[in-house]
Order: C-alpha cells, then structure tokens, then sequence
C-alpha cells in the first residue's frame, strides 16, 4: 500500500516536472524568437535608429512631418528649422525608400503624431519599376517597430501583394526574413539596446557625410517641368496614397529636393522627369507642390560645396534647404509652430545647440578631408556631448 | 505539401491531434487512413486513380491466392483417402501454377503501370533515337508521376510477394489494407515498409506516451537540422553549378574546373544525405509520436568499408526489398542452378577458380541485375543505368575477386581489424561511392565521362577559388555548413560507436538538463540557420519525383 | 548438427557457429555467403529452400538452421 502511493506520488512528480520542462522549452523558444526579432534581426544602422528615435519623440510634438528617402534626411535638419522657424519636424525616412514605402511610413507615424503638414519627397516614385517592387528591407523596418494591430496586419498583407520577396507573416514577424542574420548581428546588440532604452534624441534623425566633390554644374535641363510617364504599377501605388491622404484630410506637400543633375546621368533625369510626373498628379489632385529643382540656384546652393555626392547635401547644403523649405513651410503655407510645453521647449531649445556642434565637428571633418557619415546614434551624441560640455 | 513546409506540420499535428483525442480506440487507424487520404488528394489529385488500382488489384490478388490455399488444402483434407500421392501432388501443382499466375498479372500490371509512367517518354525517345528519328517527336505521355508511385508499389507488391509465399496472411479488411500502401509518412520517399513490420503497428491503437512524444520531436528536429540547415543550403551551390551550365558553362558563365567537379561531388554527397536522411527522419519522427516504429533507412553509409555494405546502411528499405524478391529468387533459381551446376562439372569447374566461380558467378550475376535494376529505379536516363552498372559491376568484381582479394591482403600482411585499414576501407568505398555520385550529378552518361576527366586532369586551384564564388553561397554560409557537418560527423560517429538508432537514444543517456539543453539548441540551430523564409527559394525535394 | 556445423565453418572458418545467433541481423553472414549455404544444404539435406525460408529468424543460429532443415525435410 505504501509503495504504490509512494509511486503514484513520483509519478505525479515526474509528469509535473515533464509537463514544466515542456513549457519553459516553449516559452523560451518563443522569447528567443521575439528577442531577437527586435533587436537582433535587422541590423543597427542610422535608418534603424532614425525609426526607432521617431517612436520616442513625445506624442502629438511633431508640427511637421517628412516622409521619404536618402535625400529627406541628409536635405533637412529639424533641429535648423527650429531654431530659424519655431516648428518642430522629423524626418521619418530611409534610405532608398520607393513609394511603396510611403504610405506604411505614414501610417505608422500618424499613431502617435497629428503633425499640421506632411511633406513626401517624390524621389522614391521614379525609380523604375522593377526597383519599386523588389526595394523591401525598408518596409520591414517600418513594420519591426510597429507593433501589432488590425492595420498592420491589413498593411502586411497588402505590401506582401505589391513588393517582392516579402510574406504577410514575415512582415509581421520580420525574423523569419532575417533569422539568418542573427550571428552577424550579434556584434550590433549593444548599440540596439542602447537606442531602444534611450529617450528622444536631440539630432532628431539626422544624417549626412563630411565631405565635398569636384561635381560638374548642374544643367539647365534638370530645371524643366517636363514629365516622363510612370509605370502603371507605380502609379497606382502613388494614387492610392494620394486617395488615402485625402480620407484622412490631411495637408500634403509634395517636394522634389534639389539635386546635382547632369547630362551624364540620363537614367537620374529620367527619375527626375518621371519626379515631375508625381508632382503633376499631386497638384492635379490638389496637393501642394514645390519642385526645389527648379529654385537650385534661388537656394544658393554650390555644387562644390554643399554636396558629397551629386544626390545628397553636406550639412552646408542642408542648412539652405532646409533654410528655402522652411521658409515656404512657415510663409508660404503658413504653417504655424505650436505651443510648446516646457519640457518640450527645452528638448528642442537643445536639439539647436546639439547642430551647432554637430555642424562644427562636419566643419571640421570636411575640411581636413576626412569622409565620415554623421548619423543620429547614441554614440554620436555622446561624442557631441562632449563638444557641448 | 512539402515535408519540411508549415502546411504539412499542421497537417501532421492536426493528424496526431485528432489520432490521440480519438474516444474509440480500436478505430484510431481509420484517422490515419482518413489523414493518408486527405494527404494523397490534397498532393496528387488528378493521379489518386492509380493509388486506387494498386490497392484494389493487391489486395484482390492476395485474397483470391490465399482463398485458393484455403481451398487446396480442404480439398487435399476432404481427399485424404481417395487420391494418391501422385494426385495430390497434381492438384497441389495446378494451385500453386493458379496462383503464380495471379501473383504475375498484379505484378505485371502494377509495375507495368510504373513503368509506363516513369519510363515510357525515355524507352520512346530512345527507340527513336535507335531508328534514326527525332527523339523529340516521338510520342509521349505528358503526365506527371503520382505522388509516391516509386516507393507504394513496392510497398504493395513486397506484400503481394510474401502473401505468395504464406510468409504473411493476407489483410482481408480492404480499408486496413489501404491505410498500409498509403499511409502518409511513408507515401512521399519511403521507407518502403514491411507488411509483417507495419501493420499490427499502424492498427493497434496507441496512446500519447512522453518518452514517444520527446523522442519523436528530437527525431524530427534532427530530421529538419539535416534537411533546412544543411541539405537545403548546400543545395543552393549544387543549383548554381547546374544553371551556370556545370563543366560545360553557358553564356553568361564559363565552365567549371576539375577541382570543383571534386568540390560538387563532395557537396552533393552532403546534400543528398542530408537531404534525404533528413526526410525520413522527420516520418521516423511523427511516427514515433503516433506510437509506429517506421524502419531505418539509413545507417551512417559514408562509414561503409564496402559497396556491398553501403547498400546495406544506405536507402536500406530498398536494398533489403531487392535482396528479398529480386535477388534470393534469381539466384536461387533453377537456372541458375543449372549454371551453377554446369560450371563446377566442366573441366574448368574442377580448378580451385572454377570451383569458386561456380558458386559465386550465378549470384554476382544476380547483384548486378539488382543494381540495373536500382539504377532505373531512380529514373529515366542513360546516365541511372550507368549509375546502376557501375555499382552492379563493384559488387559483381568484389564477389568474384573475393579470395584472390584476401590473399593479396594476407601476403601484404595486413590485418583486417586494424584500424588504418579500417579507415583505407572507409574511403576506398567512399571514393567509389563519389564516382557513382558523379553519374547522378551530370547530364547525361558522357558529360559524367567529361566531368571525371577533368577531375583527373585539371587541379588548378586559382580557378577553384574564383569559381567558389560564383555558387551562391558567401563565406559565412560556407563555415556554417562547415560546422553543421563536424556536428552531423560527431553524431554520426557516436551513433555509429554506440550502434544506437538515432540522437534521441544518445541523449537519453543524458541528464534532462543536458536533453533540454540540446533540444533547445538544435531548434534555435534551425530557426536561425534554416534556409526558410522569403529570403530563400525553395528547393526541390529530390527524391519526391520518384 | 555436427554436419551443419562442418559446412559452416568450411563457409566461413572465421565465424564462431557454436555460440553466434545474430548472424543475419548482425550482418556476420551477408547475401552471398546465404546463398552458397542454401545451395550446399540444399544438395546435403536433400531439401528444398526457398527465398520465403529467407528470413533472419531461420539462420541467425546453426539451431535455426537446423531447425529450418528439419522442417523441410519433414514436409517432402
């Protein structure tokens, strides 16, 4: 009798600990795989973090938005339109973004901002179609710091449909994507953290390169308001933006940075003229537009010393876009800044003092001729904190 | 439905799910078979009509013979008085011819129907190659194979044999005896069971035990380790090799170098291991959750010391069905006793050669039909019955040669137990292995000629390494597949020293800590190393399409 | 058994016949060496085997084997 009740005892005892060992297999695989999708599976770059330091801006702070590429954030510094115009901004943009892009980069921010004007940098809409359907990595991180809901799973969906290579369950769970580059990332997990238990970052997503180029004059020809055709895809996708802009009555502005055009790159004026395109259609629909292009040489811009490749301004070239695009924000829109808070105005007050260093350190860099991208990282602002202090 | 695609888990967890949830035991087989058909529909509708004819002609054809054994034995019993020996042995001959003869039409019409399917565009395109046409025109079947249709047939008529032989009792539950020739792990690549093995198996109903569940998940999560991390990644490079047109190049690439034909070989060894010992593995795997016990169907081969034993440690299922209804009934008929005999009278039979030939000549002979045979079971090309030559002659010449083998390694003084011998076995065998490989790899029977010339020729290792590149595959994929295969070496070895089954058996020696541990890290192994997602293609299942 | 035993070890001298009963699933006697025991028991014994007599069971031991003879030679 005591033996068999002794026995029904370890059997008990043996199937709890099976059924424990079960579970925390299951609950640490599941935390495993969760870990290392936010922060192990896209790599830490300056794209990541310029997402990631978006989230941790304060909720309903952002006057103005930017949505768009390479030439959005290298184009525009928040922190210089601050200190000239009193709005605040950031540019939620990664590089190589196509217009596919757009409307989920929107969709996200609107979550947590209601910003008074939202400018779309077309360059993204002429790039030529195959380009538009297979450019992905950007959508995933969009969708990695998005967290999870009805709409993501309705956008993940549709971007599986229209892009390439990409799956409603691996954008809504982008580590089945990029598990394979967990090792190699492995050596990023440190700056990951560091970004994701930072607060909101005074370079407000910044990025540019130190450096100037012997680039040929610009040509008279970049200037045109002619247009090139998009391709049907392409241009549903850009009207389906549109369409979605309008549903939410929101004040668009749609922008064409200035860039270092020339006859020898027949493929760019191609993206340029297909730009001009989008523009049509924006202000056919009733947007607003600016073609910055066109007002090359009204910005002032030197094209031996504002730019580090023909595409992307320096922080030289940055302050007077940003200069020329602030002022038609302010004037031309009358667009208005909001009544800070004091915490928010103290953020903002030093996110001014953080570019004037920024600016001094790029000075310096470009002028001892030391290329170096200056991106918005934890470790770059640790290294301006000390310039400040 | 791939076997390694988040479908075919569901399927197969739904499956166990619905299997032990079951109130009425006794009837938990008919989930299986219901699973088996759902399964076969779902992968092979538009061929489910030739599943369905193999299972009604076997299963008519075992009855009617063990009726008419039933019957031949009441009568011999009623006549017990009445007839002679002479007579009873008559009417014990007429049943024994009416049974051969209803064992011959299924056969007939069974492997007629695969062989139609699978070799009939080959035989057409070839006979009209042989009387000058175009190979091209020649008329063809443009149907795809039915899933599975290589390995359930041989299921079925290994049954169909053995019931002819009364060495098993015929199934007379029509439905139990579908669940047998379709049932689901074994469909898609086999092992090509044993009735006697499988059935009481697949009918008595089990329940859901731990050790069966944790060794079943550890069997399967080998099975995919093998398979996504190792097979499916090295298979990347093999593809690359083939669309950048092999030895031969192609426009947009120029032809690879001997080294690589070296380098290919050897990954390709990995692959189709990996690849398809991985598969099985996971059916091992969800059958030893069901409670079923599915055969081996590989026994780390590459550690063969002979081609005789690597065809007993590789596609083993398949070998022992040879063995058993091609092999033992060839040699051991009367013709080739009559051979056999007419040898060992002549004057040549009365040297020690001849002595020993006339005992192994009949069954060399029959090994290499065997292989032939092997060989076009694989597939319809020249280079298969190359493949298949070329393996039927080592065995042939090594049976032959035996003595003479043995009397050279005793004048050379070298002992078969030592170790170094051992291992010369080892790679002597796997080198023969490779060259068969080789024949799998190319084209056709002359490239595969033009592919092992140049590996003798061409050692240019400066072009190796440019060409390295060109595979698809970048340098830390290179060292994770390196390290996969030390590991899938060590487990190999360990199963091999221990003659353990599988690494589920290994670690149960282990504490549970050490288990835990070790399952955990193989499936982190895979979710992060496994080439799945939308960053891979999906690579073909090779063995699928027999 | 002493003549089972002679023809097994003129078959093979290096095989312990007296003591091994694995010698099929042990893989100690292979295919070749089953059918040349086949053939000679066949012409010894004055029996019939068949390939269903084929099984691990009839030929793991020299008992099996005689056993399996035996058998046969009772139903002729």
């Amino acid at each position: 009798m005591m033996t068999e009740m002794t026995e029904t005892k370890s059997n008990k005892k043996i199937r709890r600990r099976r059924t424990l060992a079960a579970v925390l297999l299951v609950v640490s695989l599941l935390a495993s795989i969760i870990f290392m999708d936010h922060f192990l599976c896209i790599p830490a770059t300056f794209d990541q973090n310029r997402v990631l330091l978006f989230h941790k801006e304060p909720a309903d702070s952002i006057d103005v938005l930017l949505i768009g590429s390479s030439t959005t954030y290298s184009g525009f510094s928040s922190a210089y339109a601050y200190d000239q115009f009193g709005f605040t901004s950031y540019p939620y943009a990664i590089g190589g973004s196509t217009c596919n892009i757009w409307k989920p980069a929107l969709q996200d921010a609107l979550r947590t901002q209601h910003p008074k004007l939202i400018v779309v940098d077309v360059f993204g809409g002429g790039y030529d179609l195959d380009l538009v359907e297979s450019r992905n990595s950007q959508v995933y991180t969009i969708m990695t710091h998005t967290p999870l809901s009805r709409e993501k799973i309705e956008t993940a969906k549709e971007l599986s449909s229209k892009i390439d290579r990409t799956t409603t369950a691996s954008l809504l769970l982008p580590f089945i994507k990029y598990h394979n580059s967990v090792p190699a990332n492995l050596m990023d997990l440190k700056d990951r953290l560091d970004v994701a238990s930072s607060g909101p970052s005074p370079l407000k997503g910044i990025e540019t390169l130190t450096r100037t180029r012997e680039l040929a004059d610009v040509d008279d020809i970049s200037f045109t308001d002619e247009t090139a055709p998009l391709d049907e895809k392409t241009e549903a996708v850009i009207n389906e933006f549109m369409d979605y802009c309008k549903s939410k009555d929101l004040n668009v502005l749609f922008v064409k940075y200035p860039t270092v055009l020339t006859k020898n790159d027949p493929d760019e004026l191609q993206v340029n003229l297909r730009a001009n395109r989008i523009l049509e259609m924006a202000d056919e629909a009733g947007f607003h537009t600016l073609n910055m292009q066109k007002h090359f040489h009204e910005i002032g811009l030197k094209e031996r010393e504002d730019y580090y490749n023909h595409g992307h301004t320096n922080t030289r070239g940055q302050k007077k876009v940003t200069g020329f695009l602030g002022d038609y924000i302010q004037n031309e829109l009358g667009i208005a800044p909001s009544d800070l808070s004091d915490s928010l105005r103290t953020e903002w007050d030093d996110s001014v003092r953080y570019y004037g260093a920024y600016v001094e350190m790029s000075e310096e860099l470009i002028n001892k001729g030391d290329p170096q991208p200056m991106g918005d990282s934890p470790k770059l602002v640790r290294e301006l904190k000390k310039r400040l202090d | 439905m791939a076997l390694t695609s988040v479908p075919f888990a569901i399927f197969a967890i739904i499956t166990g799910i619905l299997y032990f949830a079951f109130p009425k035991r006794e009837y938990r087989w008919v989930i299986l078979l219901i699973s088996g058909c759902f399964f076969y529909v779902y992968n092979s509708f538009q061929y489910t009509a030739f599943i369905l004819i193999t299972i009604l002609t076997i299963y008519l054809a075992a009855n009617r013979m063990a009726a008419i054994t039933a019957d031949t034995k009441a009568a011999v019993k009623a006549h017990k008085a009445d007839w002679s020996k002479e007579e009873r042995k008559a009417f014990k001959e007429a049943s024994g011819k009416k049974r051969k003869r209803i064992l011959a039409a299924a056969l007939i019409l069974n492997f007629g129907i695969l062989f139609l399917l699978k070799y009939f565009n080959f035989l057409s395109g070839s006979v009209a190659q042989i009387l000058g046409s175009d190979p091209e025109a020649a008329p063809q079947i443009h149907l795809l194979l039915p899933l599975g249709i290589s390995f359930y047939t041989f299921i079925a008529t290994g049954y169909l044999i053995d019931v002819y032989r009364e060495t098993a009792e015929p199934e007379k539950n029509i439905f139990k005896f579908a669940l047998f020739v379709s049932f689901f792990p074994q469909i898609i690549q086999g092992p090509i069971s044993n009735y006697g093995k499988l059935r009481d198996q697949l009918i008595t109903p089990h329940d859901l035990d731990w050790m069966n569940l944790k060794h079943g998940i550890m069997i399967i999560c080998w099975g995919l380790f093998k398979k996504i991390v190792i097979a499916d990644r090295v298979w990347v490079a093999i593809r690359a090799y083939y669309d950048n047109g092999g030895i031969d190049g192609n426009a947009d690439a120029a032809g690879y170098g001997g080294v690589m034909v070296v380098f290919i070989t050897l990954m390709y060894a990995l692959q189709l291991y990996a690849d398809f010992s991985g598969g099985i593995d996971i059916s091992r795997g969800i059958c030893r959750v069901l409670g079923i016990e599915l055969e081996m169907n590989f026994r780390q081969p590459y550690f063969s010391k002979s081609i005789s034993e690597y065809w007993r440690r590789w596609h083993i299922t398949l070998g022992a069905w040879m063995k058993n209804y091609v092999f033992y009934p060839i040699a051991m008929s009367d013709m080739s006793k009559k051979i056999s005999g007419s040898i060992a009278k002549s004057s040549f039979g009365q040297t020690a050669a001849g002595k020993h030939l006339s005992r192994v000549l009949t069954t060399a002979i029959a090994s290499f039909i065997v292989f032939l045979l092997v060989g076009i079971w694989h597939g319809a090309n020249s280079k298969y019955i190359a493949f298949g030559v070329w393996n039927g002659l080592i065995i042939m010449i090594s049976a032959m040669a035996g003595p003479l083998y043995e009397k050279s390694r005793n004048a050379l003084h070298i002992r078969a137990e030592a170790a170094w011998w051992k291992l010369f076995q080892m790679l002597r065998t796997f080198l023969i292995v490779l060259v068969g490989y080789v024949f799998d790899i190319a084209d056709n029977f002359s490239n595969a000629m033009r592919m092992m010339g140049l590996a003798l020729t061409d050692h240019s290792l400066g072009a190796f390494r440019s060409q390295l590149g060109t595979l698809g595959l970048g340098k830390t994929e290179y060292l994770s597949v390196i390290a996969c295969t030390l590991i899938l070496l060590y487990m190999s070895i360990r199963l091999e020293k221990t003659a353990l089954d599988t690494p589920a058996d290994l670690l149960e020696r282990r504490s549970g800590v050490i288990q835990w541990l070790a399952l955990f890290a193989l499936i982190m192994m895979i979710l992060i190393l496994g080439t799945y997602g939308p960053a891979f293609d999906p690579a073909e299942f090779i063995y699928m399409q027999f | 058994m002493e003549e089972l035993l002679e023809i097994l070890s003129d078959l093979r001298p290096d095989v312990d016949f007296e003591n091994e009963t694995k010698l099929v699933t042990d893989g100690i006697l292979d295919s070749f060496d089953i059918i040349s025991l086949v053939s000679t028991l066949n012409d010894e014994f004055d029996i019939t085997i068949r390939p269903a007599n084929l099984v691990p069971d009839n030929f793991n031991s020299a008992e099996a084997m005689l056993e399996l003879i035996e058998k046969l030679q009772d139903e002729e």
